[in-house]
């Protein structure tokens, strides 16, 4: 939707100032510029959204990159997912972040070709591991949140709960 | 300092500087729409044209003294500290104390991240210190710019072994707020990525 004109302009109208023939008067809309502008602002607005998108995927890339494995949600509009992040390698383009997908291997995984609607093309590794690579830019596309977990740390002998506090 | 090579690298998620002469080669990302170099004094400055509005890159490497090294974090508080200072008593720009913060990029070094201000704009800032980001992102007259924002986003992180990236933001016109600044610094910063090497 643009700008509309009151008059069909069936035939090219003349601009010719000088001459004596009368000039045909075109109107436009001007309730139409508004909505323009709006359009705008909703770019700018998605804009913004996407950048801080694009940080917080960084972010919590660099959450999964630490030593502890990191349980990852993913959805790509149809289908939600979660997965199980074993970390972050750097490859030649990009970084890749190695998963396990509890679809087991007779199912393969949701992030590769043709399990997801988002266009992720996550390869299995060749190491027969069961874990499967995905590029974070890829990866980006469908990342919802992140949960870190952290081992507990045993502090007066194995499987003990840690003292606790005195209130 | 060996001569520093910059080239541009298009990539689906835009425009990406792609860096030779600092140490293993690496490329971060300038932005997204119309982006075009600025040539201030040999500074590394781009004006990107972007979804949200127009803004200036700066991007400033430091070669880290040759001495024994601390921890990342220490080296890049340091930094703060030294440009904290420079800011006030060299350009009358204010850093922002309470925006400081820090985050962890994928490579596993720490970023720091905060905000400097000058409320009467960065116009009277001193010419002759040359490439610096409070002063050097200011439209020249006929520029078409624009007006700047009064803030700017400043990040820094470390490129090992010797060297230190700072990278600024400032907006012009378009109604930047801090956090859309801090976010372009952020983009830039965090898309650092070395190319060569592991």
């Amino acid at each position: 939707m643009g700008l509309e004109y009151t008059q069909e302009q069936n035939e090219p109208i003349d601009f010719d100032f000088t001459g004596t023939a009368e000039v045909p008067t075109i109107s436009v809309q001007s309730e139409e510029v508004p909505f323009r502008l709006e359009a705008g602002a909703a770019a700018r607005d998605e804009a913004r959204r996407a950048d801080r998108h694009w940080v917080s995927c960084m972010q919590m890339l660099a959450q999964i990159a630490g030593p502890n494995p990191g349980i990852m949600a993913v959805s790509d509009g149809i289908t939600s997912h979660t997965v199980t992040a074993f970390g972050v390698v750097k490859g030649p383009e990009d970084y890749l972040v190695l998963y396990h997908d509890p679809w087991g291997p007779q199912r393969g995984s949701f992030l590769q070709r043709g399990m997801n609607v988002a266009g992720c093309a996550a390869t299995l590794l060749e190491d027969g591991s069961g874990l499967w690579a995905i590029r974070a830019g890829e990866l980006f596309r469908l990342l919802d949140s992140v949960l870190v977990i952290s081992p507990k740390e045993n502090h007066d002998g194995e499987g003990s709960d840690p003292p606790s506090e005195p209130r | 300092m060996e001569r520093v090579q910059i080239r541009p690298l298009n990539r689906d998620d835009g425009v990406h500087a792609l860096v030779d002469g600092l140490g293993p080669r690496f490329r971060f990302r300038i932005g997204s729409g119309s982006v075009s170099a600025l040539d201030y004094e040999a500074a590394h400055i781009w004006v990107v044209d972007g979804a949200v509005g127009r803004y200036s890159l700066q991007f400033v490497p430091q070669r880290l003294a040759p001495a024994p090294r601390p921890e990342a974090i220490e080296i890049l508080v340091s930094h703060f500290h030294w440009e904290t200072g420079f800011l006030r008593e060299r350009l009358g720009v204010e850093v922002d104390e309470r925006s400081f913060g820090s985050l962890k990029h994928p490579a596993g070094t720490p970023v720091l991240t905060w905000i400097s201000r000058n409320p009467e704009s960065m116009s009277r800032a001193d010419p002759t210190a040359s490439g610096r980001s409070d002063e050097a992102a200011q439209p020249s007259p006929g520029s078409g710019m624009g007006n700047a924002t009064p803030f700017s986003a400043q990040a820094t992180l470390l490129h090992f072994p010797d060297d230190l990236l700072h990278f600024a933001v400032t907006g012009f016109d378009s109604p930047w707020t801090e956090d859309d600044l801090r976010s372009q610094v952020l983009r830039a910063t965090l898309s650092y990525f070395p190319v060569d090497g592991k």
